[in-house]
């Protein structure tokens, strides 16, 4: 094929594409058929200037009847009707296919030739007026068509997406800007070569090297983003399509079509999104007559908004449909077997609506040729998931649904933890890290218990299981250091939630990651490597294959194990307290969802204005509680322990610091009722030891804040 | 890079026929795997059907040869990253042109233990560059050239191991020299053959 062919191919196609968002946008906004009829016109018009130029005359003559009949829509002769939009989409499709068997074989062929003829003659049919009587008689051979249409459709889909994989618009200036770059690298170097490491300048050298490979870092990334309206861009036209399938009456919104994102994810979310946009319209958005008796618009919205937050780009699929119905939800995971009566009965709304997300789940009630044969949101999770991004899902009975798809900026580049175990150095993706947690030489031993053979770790009053990397990857226990403790990495992945156990943090460093061969995949630990800044290799850990080969489940089955269950029971009657010592030899409790923070501040930081003790906290003057003369027992230099609390409970915007001689424990409790005994105070049993409840946040006592402000 | 790489090595070692010899990564590599390239001398012999230049190395005191065009390079003395849980014919992982090269370790295959000391590293590829991966030897020796009419295949008595591994012996005038096959010796193959499961970390 000649570059002319081709060139002539790829611009066609865009103009396809063109004219497919045009087409749906028409149907929706009529209005502002000038406009768009006027650019489809045109797409279809310059596809048959250079085809009669090229020589393709089947493609000629179809573009040719497409154009004389939107000629006739552009002269305001035809009104836009749906039958006429399906006829101009039936028109697309056979451009396109004509378009992918050029591409596949270098010229149109002939063998399909009775399908345009049949098709050429629709459109003039439609051009010629005799709707009514007319499309009726044709019906039978329209199906047909559309069947073949369909078939061709797929087909180009493939072949676009063959074509749009390799090559990739790039700005001129961005390239400039790229050679520029490439230019000081090469100068760069020279300097670092003749001046050798030496050399006085030489700081100066590695500074201006580390500066030009950010700017050219940044520069490529910049090129191969792309806006995410390109994805979206298809659509409008699928959900028509769908919405007509399925009896929907659907309409489409799209925001933040221009963020973009790496080329690869745009790549690696299409399947997932595409998943999600039929579940909503297939699921979620309600039959028309359903939703006016429910009081909604017949058309149901689908909005998808993609937007920037916190270093990764969210893609959001709402619909306003009927959302998903818990009970249902677990009545179908029960009926497949997935988690078993008793389980179902003890969870939370959240907890049950991460079902959806077990393999083997469907809601639907039929199965439909559009969703509904078993490959569901598992997979949509788990493709998100491998590209580093994580799924969330939002439901309300009778308003709708929102699934949240979270990408990375960048496949490439990730921010990691670079940690230590076992003599070698593996990275944690930040996106799965949850918090650290040093557990110090001396507590060291204390810090793990063990239910049966398995370790666990409290971790404010929850039991994390404990997994060691070095004893999993059969590592040789060397390396660390007597003196000091351990490192806890709290992972989060696939659901699950662990400590990792590693000797020693290394930094947070951004890692560029390479691909392993496969009898390194196949270990299926490892999601690849990275070189790190001494020049050594570190492997990534992929989490949530760690979780599993140690033996961590998902924490919808975890928690639903017997003993847990019983727990939760008890929980719900008791509260969670933070137990300290504030007075000496007296234990003094406040409700764990009152503490925001435990500093440690040292007594310096500490003020005092009439009388009372006050800290600057971010901004912010605290009162502080000190009951038990902690501050003035404490030396000069010595720190103060204080809890930064806020009453949730009350709806009160203040905040306070309680200083407090040490924290002792964080554990489930039940305040006791007030009689003769107790007086004024307060009491709590928690872990059966009596325990004061600090007067702030006593249930009665409502005046205690004015006296401390 | 990769043509930079064989143009000057024809250059400046005038080797007959297929120009690839073993080449050291120039730059800031060039110090650490000089003595490894001073070795490689190719002796200049008319380009005949049966002539083959294989690279020699040894493993264990043992002397083997591999076909010099399927040698993309030899790295000397690298310090290689251990793969945990990777199968025992896996040697580790090293650095190699932005990518992450694995390597099989001649010394596992042979039933040898490990020595954790600097290996020598021969890059293999295939013939257009697509797979390559690293063949961990004690030491390369240097190119040799060899006539077809040397090689008899490998003796009835062989063991499945060496049968698997060993593709016939050069007869040279000190001893033999046990011709690899890189096909063979390819990490995906080398996984799929029941006899190196033994040992195996994975699971």
């Amino acid at each position: 094929m000649d570059d002319l062919t081709k060139e002539f191919i790829s611009e066609s196609q865009e103009g396809l594409d063109r004219m497919e968002r045009c087409l749906t946008e028409l149907e929706i906004r009529p209005q502002d058929s000038e406009r768009l009829v006027g650019e489809i016109f045109r797409a279809v018009h310059t596809i048959k200037g250079t085809t009669g130029f090229l020589g393709f005359e089947r493609l000629e003559k179809l573009a040719h009847a497409g154009e004389h009949l939107l000629g006739s829509l552009r002269d305001g002769k035809l009104a836009v009707t749906s039958e006429l939009i399906s006829g101009l989409l039936r028109l697309l499709d056979g451009l396109r296919a004509i378009l992918s068997l050029i591409e596949e074989t270098g010229g149109e062929g002939m063998r399909t030739s009775d399908e345009d003829s049949e098709l050429i003659a629709e459109l003039a049919m439609l051009n010629g007026g005799g709707v009514a009587a007319g499309v009726y008689a044709h019906t039978e051979s329209v199906v047909a068509m559309h069947d073949g249409a369909g078939k061709a459709g797929g087909s180009t889909a493939l072949s676009v997406a063959g074509v749009s994989d390799k090559t990739l618009r790039i700005d001129v200036d961005v390239l400039n800007r790229m050679m520029n770059l490439v230019g000081e690298l090469v100068l760069t170097r020279n300097q670092m070569l003749q001046s050798g490491t030496g050399a006085v300048n030489f700081p100066e050298l590695a500074r201006r090297l580390d500066s030009v490979t950010a700017d050219l870092r940044e520069t490529v990334m910049q090129a191969r983003m792309q806006p995410v309206g390109n994805l979206f861009a298809k659509f409008p036209r699928m959900v028509r399509d769908l919405a007509r399938t399925c009896g929907r009456s659907v309409r489409i919104e799209f925001s933040g079509q221009e963020t973009g994102l790496d080329k690869s994810l745009l790549e690696a979310i299409k399947d997932p999104l595409t998943h999600a946009v039929r579940n909503a319209v297939d699921h979620g958005i309600e039959p028309p007559e359903a939703r006016i008796m429910a009081g909604k618009l017949a058309e149901g919205c689908l909005r998808l908004r993609a937007f920037h937050q916190s270093g990764s780009v969210v893609i959001e699929v709402a619909d306003d449909g009927a959302g998903i119905a818990i009970d249902r939800v677990m009545a179908k995971a029960v009926e497949r077997g997935l988690v078993t009566e008793e389980q179902a009965q003890g969870m939370s709304e959240r907890e049950a609506l991460q079902l959806i997300f077990l393999p083997g789940f469907s809601t639907a009630k039929a199965v439909t040729n559009v969703s509904g044969r078993g490959v569901g949101m598992d997979v949509v999770r788990a493709n998100v998931e491998k590209v580093g991004g994580s799924v969330e899902l939002e439901s309300k009975v009778g308003v709708g649904t929102t699934l949240r798809l979270r990408v990375p900026l960048t496949l490439a580049i990730v921010p990691a933890l670079v940690v230590r175990s076992g003599g070698q150095s593996f990275a944690l993706p930040q996106t799965s890290l949850v918090e650290l947690v040093y557990v110090p030489k001396r507590e060291a031993e204390e810090a793990v218990e063990r239910v049966g053979a398995s370790e666990v770790y409290r971790l404010r009053g929850r039991l994390l299981p404990v997994v060691w990397l070095d004893r999993l990857l059969e590592l040789e226990a060397k390396g660390r250091e007597e003196s000091h403790g351990f490192y806890m990495a709290v992972l989060e992945a696939e659901g699950c939630r662990y400590g990792l156990v590693v000797d020693d943090l290394v930094a947070p460093e951004e890692i560029v990651v390479k691909p392993l061969s496969a009898v390194l995949r196949e270990i299926g630990l490892f999601s690849g490597a990275t070189v790190l800044g001494n020049g050594t290799l570190a492997f990534i850990l992929e989490i949530g294959a760690v979780a599993a080969r140690a033996g961590v489940k998902p924490v919808e089955e975890e928690e639903t194990e017997e003993e847990v269950v019983e727990d939760r029971v008890e929980e719900e009657e008791e509260s969670t307290f933070l137990v300290f010592e504030e007075r000496a030899r007296e234990r003094t409790a406040v409700p764990l969802d009152a503490v925001e923070r435990i500093e440690t501040v040292p007594l310096g930081q500490i003020e005092h204005a009439g009388g009372k003790a006050l800290l600057q906290y971010r901004g912010e003057l605290l009162p502080l509680s000190d009951d038990g003369r902690v501050l003035g027992e404490l030396e000069a230099k010595e720190s103060a322990t204080v809890l930064i609390c806020g009453d949730v409970r009350k709806g009160r915007k203040r905040r306070m610091g309680v200083v407090v001689r040490r924290v002792l424990d964080v554990s489930n409790g039940s305040r006791l009722e007030k009689d003769d005994v107790t007086g004024d105070t307060e009491l709590a049993v928690v872990k059966e030891k009596l325990t004061t409840v600090h007067r702030e946040f006593a249930t009665e006592v409502e005046s205690a804040w004015e006296e401390v402000a | 890079m990769k043509r930079m790489t064989r143009k000057k090595s024809a250059d400046g070692l005038a080797e007959p026929g297929d120009g690839s010899v073993p080449e050291t990564r120039r730059g800031q590599k060039r110090d650490k795997a000089a003595e490894v390239n001073q070795s490689v001398v190719a002796e200049t012999i008319q380009d005949e059907e049966d002539v083959v230049s294989l690279c020699s190395m040894s493993v264990g005191g043992r002397s083997f040869g591999i076909d010099t065009r399927r040698i993309g390079e030899v790295l000397g003395g690298r310090e290689l990253q251990r793969v945990p849980m990777a199968r025992a014919f896996v040697g580790g992982v090293v650095p190699y042109r932005g990518e992450v090269l694995t390597t099989v370790s001649f010394r596992a295959l042979l039933g040898l233990t490990e020595i954790r000391e600097k290996n020598c590293v021969l890059v293999l590829e295939d013939e257009d560059a697509s797979q390559r991966f690293g063949l961990v030897v004690d030491a390369v020796g240097g190119v040799v050239t060899v006539s077809r009419r040397m090689l008899e295949a490998n003796p009835s008595t062989l063991d499945a191991r060496g049968k698997w591994l060993f593709d016939g012996a050069y007869k040279m005038e000190r001893g033999l020299m046990v011709q690899l096959d890189p096909q063979r010796l390819r990490p995906s193959r080398l996984a799929e053959a029941e006899i190196f499961r033994v040992g195996g970390g994975a699971v």
